[in-house]
């Protein structure tokens, strides 16, 4: 039994190996480990001898591999739900983190779901944005990373990028030598023109990304930056706490997303809900194509006002819905108008015909600003006359209050006092 | 065509010396999964282009064109950057094959690689496991001329 072949066993190693691969591979792993665009370069050297064992010759070749982007959904953060007047806008910030191994674009579209608006509009600042990204392959400096060369498309100074979820900006790019440099150079090997001689491998020069800390202050257009220090652990194995090797180097990227809309045609508030569909260009190999955030939502504050008339029989002291009294007697009226919406009501004006079998009682107007007030406790004494600015009025036998604004949760209450016929 | 013109140069009778031509080829073949008849077989497809997650297939093929056999072949291959080297999957009938986990300094079995770890101030010795692996060495004592041979490994791009 101890006589097996080199080749059988090499063939026995082989099968069971493709059984493994075929566990392993099958679901496409989704998690790139290595930057777009790096370059696999495999050298093979064979050295070898003459017969008489003297002379040593060496032979090389070559094969260059490129890794592909794999597309990936992106991580897009939401912003908080915004109120405003009806008929202004709200302007959302939102922040697109990239997932996948390399830069892609990401077309951006913003739907528009309105309840009781209308002319909403939802429009986001660009169509689409592009977002570099690569993997760590070493920490060689608590704020440097290293990545393959090809693979800092799209990374430059001054962006924004997570590492470890963690947001820091880009101070330099630079090789391995200090020279500023924007993707590095794949390594190349080159065989000689000789036989027996080993060819020239030039190796890789990656690029090195210094990073500081994210201070970006919170603005219109802008989320703050965490403003965290990079303090990565140095070194090339990626099970170490603090240690990003393996892990992505994302540019963040942000753009606004302005939504308008005028309350109504119902009283009160509107709402309208834009929901934020991202879509990568490379279509990612495993899931959905696209990513729908839940959407925010904004509110445009609209007027909703009440209004209730009550007559008092008692001189304005207490007052109900209906009441009784003998011709001749007095009756108090009271008028209270409420807002019970969020948004100002503007040009706001009652008007108030006298009933029949009634008289107006001259001079008896007043007005207050508080729900429930008695007529005696009313502030204001109004006068009949057409006059401005005063808003009152009495003319036609009719009572006309101009309110003009009436903000949202206020109240205007008028009193004014008739006799029985 | 740079065989058939050495082949050619061989048999030319001015030739002085004799000499072994040990020649190098590498191929890179991706792992592509496939439905055939219900089940799922693994198939080969030339990679220029890989995806992470990806297994290459890295095939040498090795051939004496030369007109003396060669002696103490060593044919010694890194494991590229940016992948792993897939346990088991050294291949190479005629050879011997041998792991470095230093660089390419030193090569031995797998069951003898082990590196030194300090736990708690004590050296302790540790098995390497293949995801440390630097460089594969195929060992071959002797390469008759126009003998051919072929080695393989496969990685797994990271």
């Amino acid at each position: 039994m101890k006589i097996i072949s080199n080749t059988i066993k090499g063939m026995l190693q082989f099968a069971a190996v493709a059984l493994v691969v075929a566990s392993v591979a099958m679901p496409q792993a989704a998690s790139a480990n290595t930057g777009a665009n790096a370059t696999i370069l495999n050298v093979v050297t064979v050295n070898y001898k003459d017969a008489a064992g003297v002379t040593a010759y060496a032979e090389t070749a070559s094969s260059t591999v490129t890794v592909n982007l794999v597309g990936a959904l992106p991580t897009i953060a939401t912003p908080a739900n915004q109120t405003v007047a009806s008929g202004g806008t709200s302007t959302y910030v939102y922040t697109i983190t990239s997932n996948a191994n390399g830069s892609d674009q990401y077309n951006i579209a913003a739907g528009n779901n309105a309840t009781n608006t209308t002319g909403s509009s939802s429009t986001p600042s660009v169509a689409s944005i592009v977002l570099g990204s690569s993997v760590v392959t070493e920490v060689t400096a608590v704020d440097t990373v290293k990545i393959p060369a090809g693979s800092a498309t799209n990374l430059t100074v001054g962006d924004i990028v997570v590492i470890g979820g963690v947001d820091y900006k880009i101070s330099a790019l630079k090789t391995p030598a200090g020279t500023v440099t924007a993707n590095g150079t794949a390594a190349s090997h080159a065989n000689t023109a000789g036989d027996g001689q080993a060819g020239v491998t030039t190796a890789e020069v990656p690029v090195l990304v210094t990073l500081v800390a994210n201070n970006t202050a919170a603005s219109a257009t802008t989320v703050a930056g965490s403003n965290t220090a990079p303090a990565f652990t140095v070194g090339t194995t990626p099970a170490t706490t603090g240690n990003v090797v393996g892990g992505l180097i994302a540019e963040q990227g942000t753009f606004t997303v302005a939504v308008t809309g005028t309350a109504g045609p119902n009283p009160g508030p509107g709402t309208v809900v834009t929901p934020i569909t991202v879509t990568p260009v490379t279509v990612p190999p495993t899931g959905p194509p696209t990513i729908t955030t839940p959407g925010v939502t904004t509110t445009f504050s609209g007027p909703n006002l009440a209004i209730t008339k009550e007559v008092s029989v008692d001189g304005g002291a207490t007052f109900a819905a209906t009441g009784a009294g003998a011709p001749g007697s007095t009756l108090t009226y009271r008028i209270t108008v409420t807002n019970n919406g969020t948004g100002d009501a503007t040009s706001v004006i009652v008007t108030d015909p006298m009933p029949l079998y009634t008289t107006y009682t001259a001079g008896t107007a007043k007005s207050g600003t508080a729900v429930g007030t008695t007529y005696v406790a009313a502030p204001t004494v109004l006068t009949d006359a057409v006059d401005v600015p005063e808003p009152y009025d009495f003319t036609a036998n009719t009572a006309t209050l101009n309110v003009g604004t009436l903000a949202g949760g206020a109240t205007t209450v008028l009193f004014y006092q008739v006799t029985i016929d | 065509m740079k065989y058939i013109l050495t082949l050619a140069m061989m048999m030319l009778p001015a030739m002085v010396w004799a000499a072994p031509e040990v020649k190098v080829d590498i191929t890179a073949e991706k792992i592509v999964m496939v439905e055939k008849d219900g089940k799922v077989v693994e198939q080969r497809a030339v990679a220029n282009e890989v995806l992470p997650g990806d297994e290459l297939v890295y095939t040498l093929a090795y051939k004496n064109v030369g007109d003396q056999p060669a002696r103490d072949i060593n044919i010694d291959d890194p494991i590229p950057n940016d992948t792993v080297y897939v346990v088991d999957s050294a291949y190479g009938p005629g050879s011997e094959i041998f792991f470095s986990i230093d660089g390419g300094k030193t090569f031995k079995q797998p069951s003898l690689l082990s590196y030194e770890v300090d736990v708690n101030g004590q050296k302790m010795k540790r098995k390497a496991s293949p995801e440390q692996y630097t460089h594969i060495r195929w060992s071959t004592r002797e390469v008759g001329v126009g003998k051919s041979g072929v080695a393989s490994f496969r990685v797994r791009v990271k």
